[in-house]
């Protein structure tokens, strides 16, 4: 094994690179170059890493390296962790091949922290899931954390330690960094990124012990650091608030999207859903207003969503502190009327109506004046917060950022230790961080891809995935959990802990030592710390909160005061507002096939990033789907294409950030948009007075469903334009079966009222109806029969299941151009509808994959029997057996079929076959695929039932969709089990099948959408088009 | 010999379908005079090179298919049939004349079919191996594409028997192998004239293996024309069976538009139908290169183009009855099917349907225009122009929008889609014009059963 590793190493060493290219490098692990891909970004890549193949490398040379170091590349991946104690979640048995193993760990996200287990195969990680004994996870996890396994095999990443373009040993830095002692620090700087890291805290302190006169900087393009000043002004003390929505019954957002990309989302959507969890219709539900200026996944749950520009929020909150103070509340205000008085005055009402149980929730954009305010109302209302201390996290000081951008930039700074981030890319406009960074004497940058901040240093370490390194993290709510590595870092990685021991203890340790001597120092702090230190891991979290809320005190009086400036805008402009990317959030996802191709909640693009234009700004200004427009703030102007949206407010464009990554691989390169430069520190949440221009280019936007009624269907015959529009609009209410909690009250059964077209003869039940199978064949009620519940009111649809699908089922990442010709493979799809108001929708998601009927119309048409029952009530694929007629497609009525037009997978780099799962075939092209029920984890359970001597109980299997959804909306289990979750979901008078009246009898059915609208707004504000 | 001065019906129709003073000799000789000249006209080389080239794209676009997948074409979800099947279905179509004219207008007596049985069969061949092209390349793992036969294997693994392509396969193979068996029959006694015309050791050693030992006998004649019924017998039903199965590829489906019970009269009459159009266009070219005005006469083109019109007003209810009972029914899935394919955005594609099948053929109830062979040449191209957009109507349109808004897309054919399409002519073409050379357009035998000569008690007849 020794010489094999060798072998890798001269490989690698070989390769070296000139310092201002892009990692040329990084096709080490792929199997030809060819076949990579024939897209362009590839294209580009190869024809830049041709140039670069000079230092003694031609090509064929690298080529035959190429091959000898595939098998290297996996070998190498296949080795357990040094570090031995790693105990295993389930007994601690014999590595038996085949049968994966699962670990917990932590998935560190800024500042806070997202307990995992992670599923191992043969020492592979491959599929995270949510920790049950984690407090922000439940069992829970979000799409993030699902797509990560694909980061970490991402063979794009950067490899070891490279000094100005070389390749250099990992000692070289050791010394560099010994040779920061010659001064005290003062020309010394860290940048680093958020972090709840108990360890990082601690080498904060040793660092500052080290370096007095040091900086250390924190810094994330998108942070909380406004909630955070608002709390301070209000409560004299910056401190964490921890929304506990499952004692919520009122809930208003002001601009926070909290069930989509805010922080903490899986726990604000578990909690959030488990009050919408309707057993029938006498439960009761939270309300959710939601006052936003774009349609969020949080403004699509909304009960009622009020549609007001960024900017004046103030004004809507000052109406709404008025009222309160009309109401009771110790409040001082002047009481208002604005147009939109009866939403603020009704929402007030309710809030004092649940006072105790009503919140607000502030997006963390908003200004410090603003979340003061809200932190005020919600101190009167005894809002269900609780406050943390922030002391031990790192969080984002744009203060301090911008004082070492200064300092920076007048030559002051000779180190910087930049510790993951990318801030030459996404640091505010006005900073000129790169500019700065190029009076830096010497630099270093710890980050997982060779980015734009990668070329500006002089120092590129390749950072470690968390799969790979000892770390910790900790919630906000100050429960600590140890981050495990599952493999042996794949590229010679270190994390920020390494990277920062040097620098401080001038010597290197590993990071196990540290995390653990931090554990056993000034954490655990018991006897017997060992067993206990076992059991942290076994568990994945400590079962101890290292903090604890504080009491808090209103400074001053509340007062809506603060909110004396008002802003408007100029006539004709435009409020630009910059909002996190639900795919590549920052741009640190951008090299994430999984992530750039999942439809984004709401506008269902995939690829690239746009610039949201409500219907009416489209029309007036000419605007198309994909026409490119010109964003010009303060003289910057940037380009970029145009998309519709329903719900966008007129007075404002949004465009999301994290796009048009100069240097982010293959992958995320050149994909989408950079919005960044119109983005100044002076307010990053949005920027006042844009003016756009339509352009006359167009851009191809990849989206994977056609909103119709959004622009105008250019291609319908003159004058019958709305033809699509109405007939969606009259499929929604048989579709996605929904009524609001007053009208359920009156009609329970409500389900059940069908168009009167789709009734069926009540003589005769469907199955007499049916041409397919008219004698089932298969008694069902024999046995384990599968089925699955997806509850629609409390689905958020943010993409969750859709990647764990795709994480669990090898679901092949197909590119833009396949995704614009209706050829995404995900099993799930969320469709998305809109209706009523444009301005401001009610959206109705639904979650769609294969139902698996009973009577399946593919089956039927299958020529060659590719497609069969199980005698479990499965709708099976058997690929071996499929020759590719996709007559089961066309007969689909749900089309859930999936069809592997070419073949996606064959040219899977070797680093990212081992993300995939072992349990699941890889597809071939021409043949079709389906959401299978994740039959291979019915098959384990049942094995290790059979093993065990025992039936299959509820709860034994959980499929990936299910065990993902942050809101538990998926049930799934056996339908003949009366007390299994999923029957017990069935037999509520919500249930409907989707499209039933076909007579297939679907084995997933949906629980209807219940809004719980407020009846004094019901007729107002929020007219459905179909109740 | 009371009436010789009295015209007979016989001689009259004789007149009208073999103008002209024509007889066994003449006939004989025109015919086969142009398998048989020494020098191959230059039109000829000019349409074979066409046709080679077309054949070369098409091999080429096919190659390049099993290559890559499926993917190069246009297809994509939810449009998972495009050209490929539209095109297989077309082809079909097309092949439906050569048995109709072949087999029941013979069991009609329609001497009139005498002329033109030949080319319609030869045509109907070559139609159905385009076809069966399709279902063989259009499949996603064309090298496993045999698993449609039931071949007893080691595997136990059988063919799903309720699946329609099964049926359809059955049934387009069963077309093709009738239609052979009875081209071939009809050919024997021509090819045994040819034999005794040849002027070559080699063409009659060649002829004279196909000829089967032809003598011409009376009871060679005998078993000849009862077996020729026989199999007329056979394939009578096979024109109403095969286009009524391709259609339950649709109509045994679950989705508004395929599902319904007008597919198979109506597929069965729309194929007909555009049998004779390419019949039309081929016959009009034949009589022109090879000046065969006298042999394939206006009175051919006329009965033709009045079965056009039966037949276009046939596809024309139905595509109307379609429409009603949508309406009728309530359904509004299926109501928008159909709405949609009028109005939705590929509302050209079934206005052009619309206007060849149902428009066009109007102009037949005029004698002028039944007769009128630029006219009756460009309707004949028209129609199959309509009747390759009703299979785009009846794949593409309705597929691209069906139950569920959310899987709504649109469908865009690529250049493989075109390529392979236009490469099918290549393969009919090449195919027909090697026909044209070696062997007799017209069935010499038949065509001479027109002549009053070979109606042994004409002036006797009703």
């Amino acid at each position: 094994m020794s010489q094999i590793k060798n072998k890798s190493k001269e490989f690698v060493d070989t390769n070296q690179i000139d310092h201002n290219t892009v990692q040329s490098n990084e096709f080490g692990y792929w199997k030809s170059l060819k076949d990579i891909s024939s897209s362009d970004d590839y294209d580009n890549y190869l024809k830049q890493s041709e140039h670069h193949e000079d230092n003694g490398l031609s090509r064929r040379n690298f080529l035959s390296l190429v091959a000898a170091s595939v098998a290297l590349a996996g070998l190498e991946g296949c080795k357990k962790p040094v570090q031995k104690i790693i105990p295993y979640v389930e007994a601690e048995i014999a590595t038996i091949p085949g049968i994966p193993k699962h670990y917990a760990s932590t998935m560190p996200f800024k500042n806070n922290a997202l307990g995992i287990i992670i599923e191992n195969h043969d020492e592979r990680p491959v599929k995270v899931e949510g920790n049950e004994k984690h407090p922000a996870s439940m069992g829970k996890s979000n799409s993030f954390s699902q797509a990560t396994t694909l980061d970490m095999y991402d063979p794009d990443r950067s490899r070891g330690v490279r000094f100005n373009g070389k390749k250099v040993d990992w000692s070289e830095y050791i010394k560099y960094a010994q040779s920061l002692n010659s001064s005290d620090g003062k020309n010394l700087a860290i940048l680093s990124q958020e972090s709840s890291s108990p360890t990082m805290q601690y080498m904060h302190s040793e660092f500052k012990k080290a370096y007095p006169k040091a900086d250390w900087v924190t810094y994330e393009p998108i942070n909380n650091e406004n909630l955070y000043k608002g709390i301070e002004q209000a409560f004299g003390k910056k401190l964490q608030p921890f929304n506990r929505l499952e004692n919520a019954q009122t809930i208003l957002s002001v601009g926070s999207d909290f069930l989509g990309v805010e922080d903490n989302c899986v726990y604000h959507t578990r909690k959030f859903a488990q009050n919408r969890n309707l057993e029938d219709e006498t439960s009761t539900m939270n309300r959710l207003y939601v006052v936003e200026s774009f349609m969020t996944p949080t403004g699509s749950s909304a009960d009622h969503r009020l549609n007001v520009p960024n900017h004046e929020f103030s004004t809507v909150l000052k109406e709404l502190a008025g009222e309160l103070k009309k109401l009771g509340l110790e409040i001082d205000a002047t009481p208002m009327k604005t147009p939109n008085h009866l939403w603020i005055k009704t929402v007030a009402e309710d809030l004092m109506k649940n006072k105790g149980e009503s919140i607000i929730i502030g997006g963390s954009d908003l200004s410090p004046d603003i979340h003061c305010l809200i932190t005020g109302i919600n101190n009167q209302l005894k809002a269900p917060i609780d406050y943390y201390p922030l002391s031990k996290a790192h969080i984002t000081s744009m203060t301090d950022f911008k004082a070492l951008c200064k300092k920076m930039a007048k030559g002051s700074v000779d180190n910087l230790i930049i510790l993951g981030g990318n801030p030459v890319y996404d640091a505010p406009a006005d900073c000129n961080f790169k500019a700065s960074l190029k009076k830096v004497k010497a630099s270093v940058h710890l980050s997982n891809i060779y980015d734009e901040t990668s070329k500006h240093c002089q120092w590129n370490i390749a950072q470690a995935h968390f799969f790979e390194t000892w770390g910790d993290a900790m919630t906000y709510d100050g429960y600590a959990s140890i981050i495990q590595p599952q493999i042996r870092p794949l590229f010679d990685s270190k994390s920020a802990i390494q990277v920062l021991t040097p620098v401080v203890f001038k010597e290197d340790r590993s990071s196990y030592d540290t995390v653990k001597n931090v554990w056993k120092s000034s954490i655990v702090k018991e006897a017997n710390f060992e067993r206990k230190w076992e059991k942290i891991l076994h568990e994945g979290i400590y079962s101890k909160p290292l903090l604890s809320s504080k009491k808090v005190r209103i400074k001053n009086k509340v007062t809506s005061a603060v909110l004396s400036k008002v802003q408007t805008l100029e006539s004709n402009k435009f409020e630009v507002i910059f909002a996190p990317s639900s795919s590549v959030y920052d741009g640190r996802y951008a090299n994430n096939g999984w992530l750039q191709e999942i439809p984004k909640p709401i506008t269902s693009l995939t690829w690239d990033n746009a610039a949201f234009v409500s219907m009416k700004v489209a029309k007036k200004l000419n605007i198309k789907n994909g026409q490119m427009i010109e964003i010009s703030v303060a003289g910057v102007s940037i380009k970029v294409p145009a998309w519709i949206v329903p719900g966008q407010n007129q007075k404002t464009i949004t465009l999301e950030l994290g796009y048009g990554r100069e240097f982010s691989g293959r992958i995320g390169s050149g994909v989408g948009f950079n919005v960044y430069p119109l983005r100044t520190s002076l307010n990053m949440g949005y920027a006042m007075n844009a003016e756009i221009k339509t352009l006359k280019e167009t851009y191809p936007l990849a989206s994977t469903q056609e909103h119709y009624g959004l622009e105008e269907d250019k291609l319908a015959a003159p004058g019958f334009s709305d033809l699509s529009t109405n007939e969606v609009q009259s499929r929604i209410p048989d579709l996605v079966k929904q009524s609001t909690l007053e009208e359920y009250k009156k009609n329970p059964e409500f389900v059940q009222d069908i168009v009167e077209s789709h009734k069926p003869d009540k003589k005769r039940s469907w199955a007499d109806h049916s041409m397919y199978n008219p004698e089932p064949e298969y008694d069902y009620s024999k046995g384990n029969q599968w089925g699955m519940s997806i509850d629609l009111t409390s689905c958020t649809s943010c993409n969750a299941c859709s990647i764990a699908c795709q994480s669990e089922n090898n679901i092949p990442v197909v590119g833009k151009q396949q995704v614009m010709n209706g050829r995404e493979m995900h099993w799930i799809r969320i469709d998305n509808y809109f209706s009523g108001d444009p301005d401001n929708p009610e959206v109705s998601t639904q979650s769609v994959a294969c139902v698996h009927c009973e009577l399946a119309p593919c089956e039927q048409v299958c020529p060659v029997g590719a497609t069969t029952h199980s005698t479990d009530g499965v709708n099976q694929m058997t690929y071996n057996r499929c020759l590719g007629t996709r007559y089961c497609a066309n007969n689909c009525p749900y089309k859930v079929r999936k069809f592997n037009f070419y073949n996606y997978t064959r040219d899977l780099p070797e680093v990212v076959q081992m993300a995939m799962n072992p349990d699941v075939s890889m597809r071939f092209r021409g043949v079709m695929e389906k959401c299978t029920y994740c039959y291979q984890r019915v098959s384990e359970a049942r094995i290790k039932a059979e093993n065990e001597n025992r039936d299959l109980v509820d709860g034994d299997i959980k499929v990936a969709c299910a065990q993902s959804c942050p809101a538990d909306a998926i049930k799934f289990g056996d339908i003949n089990d009366p007390n299994s979750e999923v029957s017990k979901a069935k037999r509520r008078n919500r249930d409907y099948a989707l499209l039933g009246q076909l007579g297939t009898s679907p084995r997933t059915t949906y629980l209807a959408k219940i809004r719980n609208q407020n009846p004094k707004l019901s007729s107002g504000s929020h007219q459905g088009a179909h109740h | 010999m009371m009436n010789n001065k009295i015209k007979s019906k016989a001689e009259i129709r004789a007149e009208k379908l073999l103008p002209g003073n024509q007889d066994f000799t003449t006939l004989t000789d025109d015919i086969a005079g142009v398998p048989e000249q020494k020098k191959t006209p230059i039109q000829w080389w000019l349409l074979f090179g066409l046709a080679l080239s077309l054949l070369a794209i098409f091999a080429g676009s096919v190659g390049f298919l099993i290559w890559e997948g499926t993917g190069i074409w246009g297809i994509n979800n939810p449009v998972f049939w495009g050209w490929a099947i539209i095109n297989f279905v077309w082809w079909v179509g097309i092949g439906h004349a050569g048995t109709l004219i072949s087999a029941i207008l013979h069991l009609f007596r329609q001497n009139w079919r005498n002329a033109i049985n030949r080319f319609a069969e030869t045509m109907t061949l070559f139609a159905v191996i385009c076809a069966l092209v399709f279902p063989g390349i259009h499949v996603g793992r064309i090298w496993v594409a045999y698993w449609f036969l039931p071949i007893p294997n080691q595997m136990g693994m059988w063919p799903n028997m309720r699946s329609p392509l099964i049926w359809d396969f059955f049934a387009v193979f069963t077309y093709f192998t009738v239609s052979l068996l009875f081209w071939y029959t009809g050919l024997i006694p021509d090819l045994a004239t040819l034999r005794d015309r040849a002027k070559t050791n080699l063409k009659r050693k060649i002829y004279g293996f196909f000829a089967l030992g032809w003598r011409g006998g009376n009871r060679q004649w005998q078993h000849y024309e009862l077996a020729y019924l026989v199999l007329a017998g056979i394939s009578t039903p096979l024109v109403l069976s095969v286009h009524s199965v391709v259609s339950s590829d649709f109509a045994t489906s679950v989705i508004p538009g395929w599902h319904t019970t007008i597919f198979p009269p109506y597929f069965v009459a729309g194929a007909i139908y555009s049998g004779f159009g390419m019949v039309m266009t081929l016959s009009i070219i034949a009589r022109k290169v090879y000046n065969l005005g006298h042999i394939i006469t206006l009175e051919h083109l006329d009965k033709m183009a009045q079965i056009m019109l039966l037949t276009g007003c046939m596809v024309g209810y139905a595509y109307s009855m379609e429409f009603f009972v949508a309406w009728y029914s309530g359904n509004a899935y299926e109501s928008f099917a159909f709405v949609n394919r009028a109005l939705g955005p590929y509302w050209w594609g079934y206005w052009a349907m619309i206007f060849c099948n149902v428009v066009v053929p109007q102009f037949f109830w005029f004698e002028r225009y039944r007769r009128h062979i630029p006219f009756l040449f460009i309707t004949s191209i028209l129609v199959n122009i309509g009747m390759w957009f009703e299979r785009f109507v009846i794949v593409v349109i309705t597929l691209h929008r069906d139950f569920m808004p959310g899987a709504w897309a649109m469908y865009n054919p690529t250049i493989f889609d075109v390529s392979i399409y236009i490469g099918t002519f290549g393969l009919f073409f090449t195919g027909f014009l090697l026909f044209l050379r070696f062997l007799p357009m017209v069935s010499i035998a038949e065509a001479k059963l027109v002549l009053p000569e070979s109606n042994p008690h004409h002036g006797h007849e009703e």
